[in-house]
């Protein structure tokens, strides 16, 4: 592509500037602990982005088509993270799940912590299909709105799938020993 | 909702912690994906969220594909503003594209008279030939009507005073 240097200079910035907010934006959504190294991410995702410049700028233009060749970079990425041999997550990760762990269990805390989830799952599986997921993406973190909109219904036919799911949920937890957390 | 406290915070902690650190989890398609974290309702979509519930890792690449796409946004006017200020070739290549579809407007006229004129020179040369042929006729077999004026006639059979007298009025009829 022979282009004028002021707007090669200029296009040069502009990807430079993306790539550091996806950069950050990795670095805030913990994509890291996949094994990603979001300097590289970086890195990569502006040298496909020029490329996609030269092929078709036009292209280039369209929002999607930015973002999948970023969602592309950083799913291959963590692809290539999992080919290469296991390495130890980090220890932010670890950290997550000690609400329900023994402060001093050693060993046997991650062993629980995998028996208690074992269990969730269990009594998640119970649920309607429509009331499981509600509950599933509850837990995962998204808020009703989302969950509405990713499954097509209204964010207060999302709260009522979610209210009662998590009902039964805490009914069944309560079965099994698990239902003692303070509500 | 009533129980959102911290007990489910805990709870989705656990889930989280475990969807995320489970067994190596197949890794969704980015096309699948984007399209959920536009809003897209497909069979593809309602796949990638069934994996969505049950992986923390595609719930993180969900979250990240929606906090993209502001910047992204951005980003693709940016190219184009750029285009669009530093290189007036841009522009220009636009004018051209104009200018071409505003000649390719007359060329298509211009096909279309130069086929009109095609239609109706046919029609005349097809309207001709069917005239034609009564014009030969007209030379080749002489109007029988007006023959007598271009060829010797034949005389009159009846006035031409050289017939056999009627044999009932011919007057030589004796008197037996």
């Amino acid at each position: 592509m022979s282009l004028d240097p002021a707007l090669r200079d200029r296009l040069h910035r502009l990807l430079a500037d993306y790539a550091v907010k996806v950069r950050v934006l990795i670095d805030g959504h913990g994509l890291g602990q996949y094994g990603i190294d979001p300097a590289d991410i970086e890195q990569e995702v502006r040298i496909r982005l020029w490329k996609a410049l030269e092929r078709d700028r036009n292209a280039a233009f369209h929002t999607s088509y930015i973002q999948r060749v970023v969602l592309t970079t950083v799913i291959d990425a963590i692809r290539a993270a999992s080919a290469r041999p296991a390495e130890p997550l980090p220890d932010a990760v670890e950290e997550a799940g000690t609400a329900f762990m023994e402060p001093s269990a050693g060993p046997e805390r991650n062993a629980r912590a995998s028996q208690n989830f074992d269990r969730i799952v269990a009594c998640m599986a119970e649920l309607p299909e429509r009331r499981r997921r509600a509950v599933a993406l509850h837990l995962q973190g998204f808020s009703l709105r989302e969950i509405g909109e990713f499954s097509g219904t209204s964010e207060e036919a999302a709260r009522k799938l979610l209210d009662r799911g998590m009902e039964i949920l805490r009914e069944r937890l309560a079965t099994t020993g698990l239902g003692d957390f303070d509500e | 909702m009533s129980n959102s406290g911290s007990a489910n915070n805990d709870l989705g902690r656990l889930y989280r912690r475990f969807t995320r650190t489970g067994a190596l989890q197949a890794l969704p398609e980015a096309d699948a994906l984007q399209a959920l974290a536009e809003g897209e309702h497909s069979a593809e979509t309602e796949r990638a969220l069934g994996d969505v519930a049950r992986s923390g890792l595609h719930a993180d690449l969900l979250r990240f594909a929606r906090a993209l796409a502001p910047e992204s946004a951005r980003l693709g006017h940016q190219l184009e503003e750029a285009y669009e200020v530093t290189m007036p070739a841009h522009r220009s290549h636009r004018g051209v594209s104009r200018h071409a579809t505003s000649r390719r407007g007359w060329l298509r006229v211009a096909a279309s008279l130069a086929a009109c004129l095609v239609v109706a020179l046919t029609l005349w040369t097809a309207q001709q030939r069917h005239q034609a042929p009564s014009a030969v006729a007209t030379t080749a077999l002489p109007d029988r009507i007006f023959a007598s004026a271009e060829a010797p006639a034949k005389p009159d059979e009846i006035f031409n005073g050289s017939f056999k007298g009627d044999e009932i009025f011919r007057g030589a009829f004796n008197d037996s």
